[in-house]
């Protein structure tokens, strides 16, 4: 365990100045990034203002003093530059709607969504993993062609339809699990965690469902062509066991590809999210881009736009390091 | 229908006994309890929670007036009448241009401090007055606001405006408390967001894009229409779900007791959810006449023709929309024995039955007739994401067009946008809206006075231009005699439906669904309603 720690500890201090360098690579990514949302945000038709009156309209004098007290009244490029010398200084902006920092509305907002990803791809991965070996080990036989036909099955259903399924089944008809929220307000309804945990089952699932599928076609894949490589062959002569021709010498191999497809698909589930996110009522990133967006808050949008897409390139700086960690002979380059 | 809700509804007033604002639906079998948490469901999120500086979405309107309380009231029941609020009586001078508000005793806000005259006079003043969108609207006629007393007001106007009392409703000047707005930057006042008002339910917690809760005012002013103590119940959780389906299996499945009025229970649902177990539907009349219109866009080669719009206004099958889409839960706003202004005139107006016939006569006459292939011409009908029955009601017509030759090219925008395109630019041929003509008709001017062409969001988007009716819009205000001012909107309905820049089409009845264990609802709909009166029957249900 020890020299395990070691290695990883060694690894990441040789990947540190990779890591940095595809950090500093991700400041003009982002940047491009922002300065293209930022005009197609001014470019969309409609304007915070209407939508911050609501539908009882306004007088004239105070759109013109909103429209004013907003900024909203310079040329495009002055609101672009000011914009971009705040965020020099770490400064988002405030959320026209909510008027709180943009950071500190998005800050609230992500702990929901980051537990409802990581639980959903959590979930997701090993099940997809476990069935993946489980059909693999039998190849064209009934349990791997039911397995298969089910996972394409799981794939093609969209996100909403399955989640309205789930909800239903499991909530309607039996009652088994809430609809909708991360809490039940219920009085008397027990520990707090329990009732945050039956939240999220459904929407983990309906998450997790299609990525699951899909980490399994990956993973029986990479298990059958693994099985039939000579060094498997030469484990077997060696009389290792099964399980350990299985799990140790054939599924880590397999694994790759996997590691490597669950950080691409990471924007991909956040996007599966959002609506996942509206069909269960859960107050995350999603529900609040969508909002952002529909409002036409301006100052949110883009701070969506920026943490969303720092956090993608994150994500994929993190899958490279682990990457190389799972793959000796990446290490070793 | 319309007369079958009237008389239900004025038989059910009468022997109750009660009225208004503090009107309730009659009891269900069961005896009222104190206590318990209602849950309700919404779809959408608020942006703050002060009523007295945000012109309030259906949404915000609803929750907030829990908080809240206004001067005055309308009634729930769409007749117009002012109902008592934190004034429990007022005078008007003979000249119209004084009133004197006579406040209630005892009010306290949520902090435990007195609500006095001066919170009225800083409420309109400093917070409706400059903050709220259409204060400058509402309130640049007063002249004076006067409290010779902690329990009066006087308020002195320059011109006589027959709608100044309506505008002390909550939806445009709920009150807020002076001791913790005076000398801060009201709009950006923390107090928005974790208010302190003087209506039923005092707030407790708001978790944006999840919940917020309330819970009871013990010291509540107002009592119910027996005397009773309000409120009922103890706490009040108002939960944000955003999928309508989602919403509706979460009362189903029992994790939430109420979805509001708030268009987001389908007509079509109504049969299904009264057999569901444990759950019950009202339905009622909206009182501000929130009126599904077929907006003309007068700027457009076929459009700007009296002929044709009143002929694809004969293309407009009304009782197959109201059968159709909404299920038989709709009025018709235009009919042989209703105009869309007959609620406050009593008078009707020109109308236009579906007859297939007379649009193509008109059709021909106005010099669009049909090619060698039966089509005459193609207009594009925009419409928002709003509402699921606008995209319905399209298909409905572009069939119904289609007999006629006519070809319907519908486009969906979201409000933000349709604004833009819509009711700013204009750039339209027609387009289908809801637009509240009530409680006081004086809101016709912002969809059919010259002014408020391109004005922004449900405004003149027809660009209709008559300065006789622009006049008579202006004086529609300024007549003190009630006699007076019926007869000139019944003249201005006549010219409306006559010129035809918008063909008025039906009213969705607003649809409350909730735990059948559930009683105290208002008796009809202005979104302004507390949920003070609502109680559980019988017993507290487990959970709650």
């Amino acid at each position: 365990m020890r020299l395990r720690e070691f290695r990883f500890a060694a690894l990441l201090t040789m990947r540190v100045p990779y890591a940095l360098n595809r950090l500093l690579q991700a400041i003009p990514i982002t940047l491009g990034i922002l300065i293209f949302s930022f005009i197609l945000i001014k470019l969309a038709p409609g304007d915070p203002i209407t939508m911050f009156v609501g539908d009882g309209g306004a007088s004239p004098e105070y759109v013109a003093e909103l429209t004013r007290r907003l900024g909203l009244d310079r040329p495009i490029h002055e609101q672009l530059t000011l914009y971009l010398w705040r965020l020099l200084q770490g400064d988002l902006g405030t959320s026209i709607h909510q008027g709180s920092s943009v950071l500190s509305v998005i800050m609230a907002r992500a702990q929901p969504t980051i537990v409802l990803m990581a639980c959903g791809i959590t979930s997701g991965v090993i099940a997809g993993v476990l069935l993946g070996v489980y059909a693999s080990a039998r190849p064209y036989s009934r349990r791997d062609n039911v397995i298969i036909v089910a996972s394409l099955v799981l794939y093609s259903l969209p996100g909403f339809w399955l989640g309205q399924m789930l909800i239903l089944v499991f909530s309607v008809k039996l009652g088994m699990l809430p609809a909708a929220g991360m809490s039940s307000f219920v009085v008397g309804a027990g520990a707090q965690w329990l009732d945050y945990a039956t939240h999220l089952v459904l929407p983990t699932i309906t998450l997790g469902a299609g990525l699951a599928a899909f980490v399994m076609r990956f993973v029986r894949t990479s298990m059958i062509e693994a099985l039939g490589q000579d060094y498997i062959l030469t484990a077997r002569s060696k009389g290792l066991s099964d399980l350990v021709i299985f799990y140790k010498h054939a599924l880590r191999n397999a694994l790759l590809p996997v590691v490597t497809y669950v950080g691409l698909r990471v924007g991909h589930i956040l996007s599966g999210a959002v609506v996942i996110e509206s069909v269960f009522g859960w107050p995350g990133l999603g529900r609040l881009l969508i909002d952002s967006l529909f409002a036409r808050d301006y100052p949110l949008i883009m701070g969506m736009f920026i943490v969303v897409s720092f956090s993608v390139v994150l994500v994929n700086l993190a899958v490279d390091i682990l990457y190389s960690y799972i793959d000796p002979r990446i290490r070793a380059q | 229908m319309r007369s079958f809700f009237v008389v239900a509804a004025t038989i059910f007033m009468l022997l109750s006994g009660v009225s208004g604002a503090n009107a309730q639906t009659p009891a269900a079998a069961g005896k009222p309890v104190y206590g318990g948490t209602l849950m309700a469901g919404m779809p959408l999120d608020l942006r703050n929670l002060n009523a007295a500086i945000f012109n309030a979405t259906r949404t915000g309107q609803l929750v907030s007036v829990n908080l809240f309380d206004g001067l005055l009231q309308h009634s729930t029941w769409g007749d117009g009448k002012l109902m008592p609020g934190l004034a429990k009586s007022w005078k008007m001078s003979s000249d119209g241009l004084v009133y004197t508000f006579d406040l209630e005793r005892g009010v306290t806000w949520h902090d435990g401090k007195p609500f006095t005259s001066a919170d009225v006079k800083f409420g309109i003043q400093d917070i409706c007055l400059p903050h709220h969108p259409v204060g400058r609207l509402n309130f640049s006629n007063i002249k004076s606001i006067d409290t010779p007393d902690a329990n009066t007001v006087v308020i002195t106007l320059k011109t006589f405006d027959a709608a100044f009392l309506g505008r002390l409703d909550p939806k445009w000047c709920a009150m807020a408390p002076k001791h913790l707005y005076e000398g801060t930057d009201i709009p950006n006042n923390k107090y928005n967001w974790a208010p302190v008002g003087t209506g039923p339910f005092k707030f407790k917690e708001w978790v944006r894009g999840s919940h917020m809760i309330f819970e009871k005012n013990e010291n509540y002013w107002r009592k119910g229409s027996n005397g009773e103590r309000l409120p009922y119940l103890d706490r009040l959780v108002f939960r944000v779900i955003p999928d309508e389906t989602t919403l509706i299996s979460s009362l189903e499945s029992a994790s939430i007791d109420y979805i509001p009025p708030l268009d987001v229970v389908p007509s079509a649902e109504i049969p299904r959810l009264n057999k569901t177990k444990g759950v019950k539907t009202i339905t009622w009349p909206y009182a501000n006449k929130d009126i599904f219109f077929l907006f003309f866009n007068m700027d457009r080669p076929v459009t700007r023709n009296v002929d044709a719009r009143q002929a694809l206004a004969h293309l407009v099958d009304t009782q197959d929309i109201i059968t159709r889409v909404f299920s038989g839960s709709a009025i018709a706003s235009s009919s042989k024995d209703v105009g869309f202004l007959t609620w406050f005139t009593g008078t009707n107006a020109p109308y236009y039955a579906y007859d297939l016939k007379r649009a193509e006569e008109l059709l021909d006459k106005a010099g669009f007739k049909k090619d060698k292939d039966g089509k005459r011409f193609q207009l594009n009908l925009t419409i928002t994401t709003e509402s699921p029955e606008f995209l319905q009601i399209a298909n409905l017509l572009k069939t119904s067009f289609a007999r006629a030759g006519i070809a319907l090219d519908i486009k969906v925008y979201d409000a933000a946008a349709a604004t833009e395109r819509v009711y700013k630019k204009l750039d339209y041929d027609l387009h289908i809206q809801t637009v509240a003509v009530g409680p006081d008709p004086y809101l016709l001017n912002k969809t059919w006075h010259s002014s408020n062409i391109g004005a922004g969001w449900i405004t003149n988007a027809s660009g209709y231009k008559n300065p006789k009716v622009d006049q008579m819009l202006d004086e529609g205000v300024r007549i003190v005699d009630v006699g007076n001012r019926k007869a000139a909107y019944g003249a201005i309905q006549n010219i409306l439906m006559t010129d035809l820049p918008m063909l008025p089409i039906a009213s969705s009845l607003k649809v409350f669904a909730f735990n059948d264990q559930l009683g105290g609802f208002p008796i009809g709909y202005t979104y302004r309603e507390t949920l003070a009166g609502v109680h559980w029957l019988n017993a507290v249900p487990k959970g709650r």
